[in-house]
């Protein structure tokens, strides 16, 4: 059963997308400071009120948050009109999630532009990549304290994707 | 086909340059005519301009794997519109944005080698209609030559083909007019691609003989096709001055080290530099310069020993500081002037002895500059380009100094006791890193404390090697040339290009500290004195409302008025003082600090932001960090 993907029924968390001029400025009140320090692609590990979060970076502006919580409204408390920022949910985006003994045969199967690279992928680092035709998102980081890869694709590639993963 | 060679370039053509290596077969295409060819995977294809102002168009088609034409509407084939989105510039050159795509996002060729930087990709090849317009029914054309050429493939005709029209020079200017004239390039320029699929190409001599884009007169086009599996290193060819050759893209002898940890690099000063690194990126490597210590490879700096008894004499006439206050073992930062003030680039002088000095800065032309300027003052000072044999990094940050410290030794016997914190700012020594022979300067183009280590190219790897391993423990990461961007705009350190040219005078550039006023005399001097009076502009450094980052060239107004009092030159978004910064050109009668005035994004009109006038640098303004 090591070659299944396994942790897909136990994941809690939901994915929350935030983006817009202030998005760097209202993740670091969310966050703290070191969000400041993060690249695009890279993440970090958190807790809000007392449940596990973790915050990827895409860009200087955006980011997606992994969080089981009422993340837009929890932050609809700290939102004020100084704040130009959206929060949302996309329905189009999908996630599964294989253990990390599954990562070299994943990183074996895709492929990433350059200069994107897989190899070496550390711990809170995703990368977007390609498996077939399929576009994915391959992040590296800890789900419920455990070390994890999460996997985000289009709702509709999820199932064609799982079998593919899970081809030996 | 005019010739078939197996051979590694013996090519019957007398009037191009070489082969580049084994060419598989070879087309002399003559004035106005056009050719098709197949091209395998693999292989490349050399497009050269023979005698030089020549535009050549080009086609290609995706073949399948049976050498079968598909039908035309599945046959794939180079999609410009694609091409400049996917690469985000308007031609692709060589690097990481070297692709040509098709419609369907596919790479069908790639650029290795570029000696022009001219290229056409948003016009069609020419058609009848353009010669019909001007007045010649009946013109040939490159879309009708390329109708003729590919109908026996079984490709209908087009009126017009949207073609990559190599070495056609076009140019979107500001009125958003699509402007041509003469091709840039010159007899024996090229542009070599590789093929990323089975290909049937089409090539074209243009037969534009109406206005300037051949140069009112049509001349052949040769293509070579080379075997596949060679490897032909990318470069681009850059040219600096008339008189000077063409610059070739080249490695550092630190860029292997550098390319086994990303492929993100660009061609910057004619060298391969890393823009970011990989499962890193320009923040974190931002944070290691600011809070630990970051090395970067700083060989395209340019570096020329003045040598002589009148060496002395040279530089107190041609650079802006008062080069007698230069003394051996301390060196110093400032300009070289033209007549009229200008900053012909800016620099460091190291000095050895008042009979041996040496200058890094960024042209290839600086040479040249003194050793004119030593010709005609008759002075006796020899200029020699050391830039091949001398490399450099920049170990920077605030554990740089601890990092170093226990690898070096001086080299001189008389030094025993000499260690890393009796070198003071803008002093250098010559050192051993193990066996490594090193000058090591402190100096740098961060705003932190740091040091320069310039070395001969054979040792570079061990020196790179060395170095991070012996900064790992204290986070030591690599840095490119994204995040060096953003610490020079807050440090208030200039860019060549964006702050100043050699239109701009050190006292607009934000440098007239640099300018030694006293001396009896230097280049520039009595227009300096002039200018220093009331600089038409003078470099502030500008914070922001809000998180939004300006851009080079965006103007600035005064508050709540419709004219300019000046523009952008560089901005970014500063980590460290969590504000969007920038540094800014404005008129003297609003540089003063505290000053609020508009920075226009956008068109200048839909959204103003303020912004408050403070010292060129946002951070640490007084050099502490550096100075430490």
């Amino acid at each position: 059963m090591t070659h299944q993907i396994m942790a897909h029924q136990i994941m809690t968390h939901h994915l929350w997308d935030m983006a817009g001029v202030d998005g760097l400025a209202m993740a670091k009140s969310l966050f703290g400071e070191a969000i400041g320090h993060l690249a695009p692609f890279q993440s970090l590990e958190t807790t809000i009120q007392h449940e596990n979060c973790s915050v990827l970076r895409l860009c200087d502006y955006n980011f997606r948050i992994a969080y089981a919580g009422a993340f837009d409204r929890l932050i609809a408390q700290q939102l004020g009109p100084q704040y130009c920022i959206w929060i949302k949910q996309y329905d189009w985006l999908g996630r599964m999630q294989i253990t990390l003994d599954r990562l070299p045969a994943l990183i074996e199967q895709a492929s990433v532009r350059a200069p994107h690279r897989l190899a070496n992928l550390p711990n809170n680092q995703a990368v977007p990549a390609q498996l077939d035709d399929i576009a994915l998102v391959i992040w590296r980081h800890y789900i419920q304290g455990q070390p994890a890869v999460e996997i985000h694709a289009s709702q509709s590639h999820l199932t064609c994707l799982k079998t593919k993963i899970n081809q030996p | 086909m005019l010739a078939v060679t197996k051979e590694p370039s013996h090519s019957p053509y007398l009037d191009i340059p070489s082969p580049l290596g084994i060419v598989v077969a070879e087309y002399r295409l003559e004035p106005g005519s056009a050719q098709a060819y197949p091209v395998v995977k693999g292989q490349y294809i050399q497009i050269i301009d023979v005698a030089g102002s020549q535009c050549s168009d080009f086609l290609a088609f995706a073949e399948d794997s049976a050498n079968v034409s598909r039908s035309e509407i599945d046959r794939q084939e180079i999609d410009s519109t694609v091409t400049r989105t996917l690469n985000g510039i308007a031609n692709p050159q060589a690097g990481l944005h070297g692709k040509y795509f098709s419609q369907t996002l596919q790479p069908m060729v790639e650029v290795i080698q570029s000696t022009c930087d001219r290229h056409d990709s948003f016009l069609l090849a020419c058609t009848s209609r353009y010669y019909e317009d001007a007045g010649y029914p009946g013109h040939p054309s490159c879309s009708d030559n390329f109708n003729q050429v590919l109908a026996p493939y079984g490709i209908q005709p087009r009126p017009g083909w949207p073609a990559i029209n190599f070495f056609f020079n076009t140019h979107i200017n500001d009125t958003n007019h699509v402007t041509a004239a003469e091709s840039w390039s010159r007899p024996g320029d090229y542009v070599l691609l590789q093929a990323h699929q089975n290909l049937l190409c089409a090539s074209s001599a243009c037969p534009d003989d109406i206005d300037p884009a051949n140069g009112w007169q049509p001349t052949p086009i040769h293509i070579r096709i080379y075997a596949a599996h060679q490897t032909f290193p990318r470069l681009t060819g850059t040219r600096i001055a008339a008189d000077l050759p063409l610059r070739l893209t080249q490695e550092s002898a630190f860029t292997p080290r550098i390319r086994s940890l990303t492929d993100d690099l660009s061609e910057y000063n004619s060298f391969w530099v890393p823009s970011s690194f990989a499962h890193q990126g320009d923040l974190a490597e931002y944070w290691a310069l600011r809070e630990k210590a970051a090395l970067m490879d700083l060989s395209a700096l340019r570096k020329f020993e003045i040598t002589g008894a009148d060496a002395f004499a040279l530089l107190q006439y041609a650079f802006s500081r008062n080069v007698e206050k230069i003394t051996a073992g301390h060196c110093a930062y400032g300009c070289l002037l033209n007549p009229h003030g200008g900053i012909v680039d800016d620099g460091i002088v190291f000095c050895f002895s008042p009979t041996h000095y040496r200058y890094v800065g960024n042209c290839d032309s600086d040479g040249d500059w003194l050793a004119k300027i030593a010709q005609h003052q008759g002075w006796s000072a020899t200029v020699t380009d050391i830039s091949p044999q001398v490399h450099n990094l920049a170990l920077q940050g605030p554990a740089s100094g601890s990092i170093l410290a226990p690898l070096i030794t001086p080299i001189s016997p008389s030094l025993d006791s000499f260690s890393l914190h009796h070198l003071g700012y803008f002093q250098f020594e010559p050192v051993w890193i193990d066996d490594i022979p090193v000058l090591l300067s402190r100096t740098g183009y961060t705003g932190e404390l740091g040091y320069e280590l310039f070395v001969h190219p054979r040792y570079g790897p061990q020196l790179w090697n060395r170095l991070m391993a012996a900064g790992k423990p204290q986070g030591l990461q690599p840095l490119g040339m994204n995040a060096l961007n953003r610490a020079r705009i807050e440090a208030g350190l200039l860019a060549r290009g964006y702050e100043f040219d050699d239109l701009t005078s050190p006292y607009q550039a934000g440098i007239g500290w640099t300018v030694a006023m006293k001396k009896p005399d230097f280049i520039g001097k009595s227009a300096l004195e002039a200018i220093r009076q009331h600089p038409p502009r003078v470099t502030v450094g500008l914070v922001l409302q809000g998180n939004e980052v300006a851009a080079h060239g965006q103007c600035v107004f005064a508050q709540g008025e419709r004219w300019r009092v000046g523009h952008i030159t560089s901005a970014t978004f500063s980590p460290i003082l969590n504000k969007s910064i920038a540094i800014a050109q404005i008129a003297p009668e609003y540089a003063q600090p505290a000053t609020i005035v508009e920075v226009g994004l956008l068109d200048g009109i839909k959204r103003r932001i303020e912004a408050t006038v403070g010292p060129l640098a946002a951070f640490d303004p007084t050099k502490s960090r550096a100075r430490s």
